[in-house]
């Protein structure tokens, strides 16, 4: 056999083996494919680092595959279980990310750099005209200003574009006091209650109820309070109004008193205590002198608000006009 | 040869930007993913009583806030955030704001346990989620994770991690008060048993 | 003592590097390498100093230093206690700068043998090249990455403050926690870092002499030939730590793979993408002086890759199973990945005008077109896995999306490119240089393409009929039908042109051939171990089987043409850990085959376990088998099988092989030639 025959006959027998294996590969029935399976690999495990759910022994994944099996079952389309678990978890999901959206360069980068590649390496093989157009107006100086600008557009590009980008709402703002809800107030020291610090979110709750004429709610704290080891400043702050709320709430006007004179221990001459120990005296007792007596020396003493003052005044002419309280 | 010149400036140019990429990656944790969820309407879904009495639609509960925090006896910041939880349950209880504490793959007896040694509260629904479907929902990634569904079912906040009662406070006040969706992260999350 | 002695080591170490410099830079004019002996010593005592207080410092359960304390257990057992020096981040900083430190002085060895001739220019060059690297790595170690922090405040169990002054008031907890249990399943977790590293670091050797070319301006091939044995060399324990990571991966994780993409996995395969591009096209630059610019832009690419991945491992900006927590580490690797970046391309962008007359390739159809092709390839190769690993990062720093790039996108990309990888390396070696006559091409290939056919027959009627694997099949086959033809075609033509007979001399002749060009069919022998490789990948992806199921004790199953019998459980208590787990007879034909136990191991605390998988290997694949669960009630057992996949350790490691046998070939080469 001469070699050209020879040679012939060898390519056709490839020939024949290529076709062999090509319609057999083509013909092949499609391989009993686990939908599920399939699907669950292109799905990423949210607690696990980057694993499918098809491949993870965790749980969390098992179920995820579970859910996904049941949705195969009742014949929802791929597309639609993606789009189910992007709406809880997020794009994050996904690791077979989309054509398109965010990820569409993801997939044109390496193309574009395929083609810039072989478009290199074609131009380095033949020293073409092409080559030498392209490369005459690079001189060097311009290509160093031109580096420089880019570099300069690119830093400013990222820069403005990052200001686009969702504000990350991760960090915690400052809890201005002010606005705290008098609930929030209740939990946390119900949460804190073993908490000695917790005596001053108390005090502050309960006086918020005794200004709002809350007493029920203000008693318990106030009561926590006097048991709960206060400085003398708490104490007398509870104290004094503890002994209005018995007053005020229930008529009582000696255990009133007493625990007013309790509160003048702990904060000697304190202007509130004072002025309220007064009113019980004189709507009380109807003892105006002596009242009168005490709202003098609220107003003796250091600086008052101007409401607090106004308020003195006006009941320390009333008492000597001699009206009842 | 001045290919090579604009080579190495595009490396150059390449290299500054990645940089500052990167820049931007640090101290930030890559585990901690924004809920797609917030500004969208609660998923609808069913969950059994830990007590055994019935189901509960997460949906229908009627209330003008609906916490829901996810919890295990296994996870360890929860036994922290547990007695905070019952402190805030309580306190807003008047104020038409439920409660719903969803036990994250656990046995019911550890729920019980866990429940009876770190407290609970009268007016919250302990539910349990067979197959996980609830956390899929919620898109759960670990836990304990806290779920603030406003008066229109609308999930508003998500706090990340154990709260305490100051900021499951502040954050049904501003719920209530109407404010913009957020999230907040306030600790780490577990994802198993032995983190 | 021994924070003192590992100061002490890590400063001499800087010291030395420093020293090395100010003297390299100096004797840079003359080429004079004998001041140079001393910093290079110096350097080298310094690490192994460091080194050895460290691994001291551990087997001595010497809790008093706060890397100790905080990942180091008493009863951690030998070796897994001695590993934990490279485990964590501060001590795998101290491996690098011992092998940067022996890499350098073996790279001054060679430089005083030659600069005591004539002069060593280049080598001196690149000594200083490899100090001014050595300066970086040891000032981690001496700043922010430091082994031998002292505790100052110490917890039941690890440490919660140190201070980096060896003299510091110690407290030494009275345990700590130990490495991490996926650490501790696997002899192989101890060596696989170390491969790495003497990968990684051994690639700082071609950058050095590459930098040094372009800094005194000789560029040509000498660079090229005296960094080609450390590229070897790097190149070699680069390959055999991917493997060996890889099989690691898949013998002790629970997920049945062997590789996820995971962004740290990544980050060691670009490095060796690029070194093996180079490794080819510096072959194009010493035979043919072309595809200058091309090697010196892959080399300082390699390089730079291995920067950023330790970059991406340490810094914590991207996460990862492989991460080491994030410290004030990340942003320090980052100004050095910068600066080797832009410095090196800006070096090599003064210099251009040294690779201008770089002569041009006559012709693609050539051994130098496909070594061109080769490099095209890889190089789009590693950009592809470059862009799938960054995307999820820049994409977050542009517009806060969060998105996942996973396997789906890897390998679409990535199996057209390694189809024509097997391709190149198939007809790349037949093809003769400067010009080759397509149709002469065509006939040396007529016999390869055959024999693959032949395979990809057998594939179809026996194994398969699913295109990727008989893809796989044919290409790999041809691979290595081709490198065979070619040696056996020319023993025989050699054998035929002594005129000495009959075929026993071509085996003679074959074994002349394979000594006389040793590099050469060395290269064939891991490009057969790539298409060994390659086949193995296409079995496993493709023919997989999975199941899963819950049994009682006494129960069977069929598997995957196995009968699975859960005989008991099981409960074993080991120092470190309670293990729990399930014995299951594997029976074929009804006969007993072998007998599995998969188990679930606790340590410390734990309630869940880390489950450990156990693996029937055979000839057609393994069987694999996982728990999911134990409990009273019974097993949740995973059941999977990866057919074929010994071809890809043995693939690997013969591809790794080649690179061995190339480096003992070119000593005796040198040998024989005199030098």
């Amino acid at each position: 056999m001469s070699e050209r025959t020879q040679r012939l006959w060898s390519w056709t027998v490839s020939g024949a083996l290529a076709v062999f294996v090509l319609i057999a590969v083509l013909v092949a029935p499609d391989p009993s494919e686990d939908r599920a399976r399939s699907l669950g690999e292109r799905l990423r495990c949210p607690v696990c680092q980057g694993e499918s759910i098809a491949e993870s022994p965790s749980d969390a994944a098992r179920d995820m595959m579970d859910l996904v099996r049941s949705r195969i079952a009742e014949g929802s389309t791929d597309q639609q279980i993606i789009d189910e678990l992007v709406a809880s978890f997020g794009a994050t999901v996904l690791l077979d990310p989309p054509v398109s959206g965010s990820t569409l360069w993801l997939w044109l980068l390496p193309v574009a750099a395929a083609a810039v590649g072989v478009g290199l390496v074609l131009t380095r093989v033949r020293p073409s005209l092409v080559r030498e157009t392209v490369a005459a107006p690079l001189r060097f100086r311009r290509s160093t200003v031109g580096g420089m600008v880019v570099l300069a557009a690119a830093a400013i590009t990222v820069v403005v574009v990052g200001q686009f980008r969702q504000a990350r709402v991760d960090d915690l703002e400052p809890i201005d006091p002010a606005t705290i809800s008098n609930e929030t107030l209740e939990a946390v020291i119900a949460a804190n209650s073993d908490d000695p610090q917790i005596l001053g979110m108390r005090l502050g709750l309960a006086n918020r109820y005794f200004e709002d004429g809350d007493y029920q709610r203000a008693f318990p704290h106030y009561e926590a309070v006097i048991e709960g080891n206060p400085t003398p400043v708490q104490a007398g702050a509870a104290l004094t109004r503890l002994g209005w709320m018995v007053f005020d709430g229930n008529g009582e006007v000696d255990l009133a008193i007493d625990l007013m004179d309790q509160a003048l221990e702990a904060v000697p001459a304190d202007p509130f205590a004072l002025y309220l120990k007064g009113r019980v005296i004189w709507c009380g007792r109807a003892d105006a002198a002596t009242a009168i007596d005490l709202f003098g020396q609220v107003l003796a003493g250091p600086d008052l608000e101007a409401e607090v003052r106004e308020n003195v005044e006006a009941d320390l002419s009333a008492a000597r006009a001699g009206d009842t309280c | 040869m001045t290919f090579i010149k604009w080579l190495a400036g595009g490396m150059v140019v390449l290299s500054v930007a990645l940089a500052i990429v990167f820049i931007t990656r640090f101290g930030s944790d890559p585990a901690i993913v924004d809920s797609p969820l917030l500004g969208k309407p609660a998923p609808t879904i069913t969950l059994p009583r830990l007590d055994g009495q019935g189901e509960v639609d997460l949906t229908a509960i009627e209330a003008d806030v609906v916490v829901v925090n996810f919890f295990a006896s296994w996870c360890l910041p929860c036994r922290e955030e547990q007695p905070q939880l019952v402190a805030a349950a309580n306190a807003f209880a008047g104020r038409g704001v439920r409660f719903v504490s969803i036990a994250y793959r656990n046995d019911p007896a550890e729920i019980a346990a866990f429940l009876e040694e770190y407290g609970n509260s009268p007016s919250t629904l302990y539910l349990t989620d067979p197959g996980g479907r609830a956390a899929i929902a919620y898109g759960v990634f670990g836990i304990p994770e806290t779920f603030f569904i406003g008066t229109d079912g609308a999930v508003v906040r998500k706090i990340v991690g154990a709260a305490d009662a100051l900021i499951l406070g502040s954050t049904i006040d501003a719920v209530l008060a109407g404010e913009e969706p957020g999230q907040v992260v306030v600790g780490e999350t577990f994802t198993g048993p032995g983190g | 003592m021994f924070a003192l002695l590992g100061i002490a080591g890590i400063l001499t170490g800087l010291a030395g590097s420093i020293w090395l410099v100010i003297a390299a830079v100096r004797a840079t004019g003359v080429g004079e390498a004998a001041g140079l002996r001393r910093p290079v010593q110096t350097i080298l005592g310094g690490a192994v100093l460091a080194m050895l207080a460290l691994e001291a410092a551990l087997l001595a359960d010497d809790f008093s230093l706060e890397y100790v304390a905080n990942h180091h257990a008493r009863a951690t057992p030998f070796p897994f206690n001695f590993a934990t020096g490279w485990a964590a981040l501060e001590g795998s900083i101290v491996l690098w700068g011992l092998i940067l430190a022996v890499y350098t002085w073996v790279t001054f060895k060679s430089v005083s043998r030659t600069a005591r001739n004539e002069g060593d220019r280049l080598g001196v060059a690149a000594l200083a090249v490899m100090g001014l690297v050595a300066v970086f790595f040891f000032g981690l170690q001496a700043t922010v990455a430091n082994p031998f922090q002292v505790c100052v405040e110490a917890a039941a169990n690890g440490c919660l403050d140190a201070s980096p002054f060896p003299w510091a008031a110690a407290q030494a907890p009275p345990d700590g926690p130990g490495p991490n249990p996926l650490l501790q399943n696997h002899i192989l977790m101890a060596i696989h870092p170390p491969m790495l590293y003497l990968g990684f670091i051994g690639l700082t050797v071609p950058f050095a002499y590459a930098i040094s070319a372009l800094a005194i301006k000789e560029a040509g091939v000498e660079w090229l030939r005296r960094s080609r044995r450390s590229t070897l060399v790097a190149w070699t324990f680069l390959t055999a730590g991917i493997v060996l990571g890889a099989w690691w991966a898949y013998e002790v994780l629970s997920w049945g793979g062997y590789w996820g993409w995971d962004p740290v996995e990544n980050a060691s395969l670009m490095p060796w993408l690029v070194a093996t591009a180079f490794l080819h096209s510096a072959l194009v630059q010493m035979r043919r002086g072309a595809l200058q610019a091309w090697n010196f832009v892959l080399v300082i690419g390699a390089f730079s890759l291995t920067i950023l991945g330790t970059f991406l491992t340490r810094s914590g900006v991207i996460g990862s199973v492989h991460s080491f927590t994030q410290s004030a580490i990340g942003p320090v690797l980052l100004g050095f990945l910068f600066l080797v970046v832009a410095g090196s391309f800006w070096l090599f962008s003064t210099r251009s005008h040294l690779v201008a007359d770089s002569p041009r390739l006559d012709s693609l159809v050539s051994r130098e077109g496909s070594f061109l092709l080769n490099n095209l390839l890889l190089t789009i190769f590693a950009f592809v896995v470059l862009t799938g690993t960054l995307y999820p990062l820049v994409i977050e720093a542009i517009t806060g999306d969060r998105v996942s790039v996973g396997r789906p996108f890897f390998v679409r990309m990535i199996v057209p490119l390694a189809f024509a990888l097997l391709l190149a390396m198939g007809v790349g070696p037949q093809t003769p240089w400067r010009e080759a006559d397509p149709g002469r091409v065509a006939a040396s290939l007529r016999v390869p393409i055959q024999v693959a056919l032949a395979a990809g027959v057998l594939t179809v009627l026996f194994a398969s009929r699913i295109g990727y694997v008989v893809g796989a099949v044919v290409a790999g086959t041809f691979v290595i039908a081709s490198g065979v033809s070619l040696l056996i075609g020319r023993a025989s033509r050699a054998a035929r042109a002594r005129a000495t007979g009959p075929s026993g001399s071509v085996g003679r002749e074959i074994r002349r051939q394979l000594t006389a060009e040793p590099s050469f069919w060395a290269g064939q022998l891991s490009h057969a171990g790539v298409a060994l490789v390659a086949i193995g990948i296409g079995f496993t992806a493709n023919l997989a089987q999975h199941g899963e199921v819950a049994m009682e004790p006494g129960d069977h199953i069929e598997f995957a043409g196995y009968n699975l019998h859960y005989r008991s459980p099981f409960l074993l208590t080991e120092p470190n850990r309670r293990v729990q787990g399930a014995t299951i007879e594997v029976s074929v034909d009804g006969e007993v085959v072998t007998e599995l136990r998969p188990r679930a191991n606790f340590y410390g605390g734990d309630t869940a376990g880390i489950s450990t998988p156990a693996v029937h290997t055979a000839f057609t694949g393994d069987l694999y088998l996982t728990l999911l669960n134990i409990d009273a009630t019974g097993i949740l057992l995973r059941m999977d099988t990866s057919p074929g996949i010994w071809l890809l350790w043995v693939g690997g490691l013969i591809a790794a092989g080649g690179g061995a046998w190339s480096l003992t070939a070119r000593r005796r080469a040198l040998v024989t030639a005199g030098v």
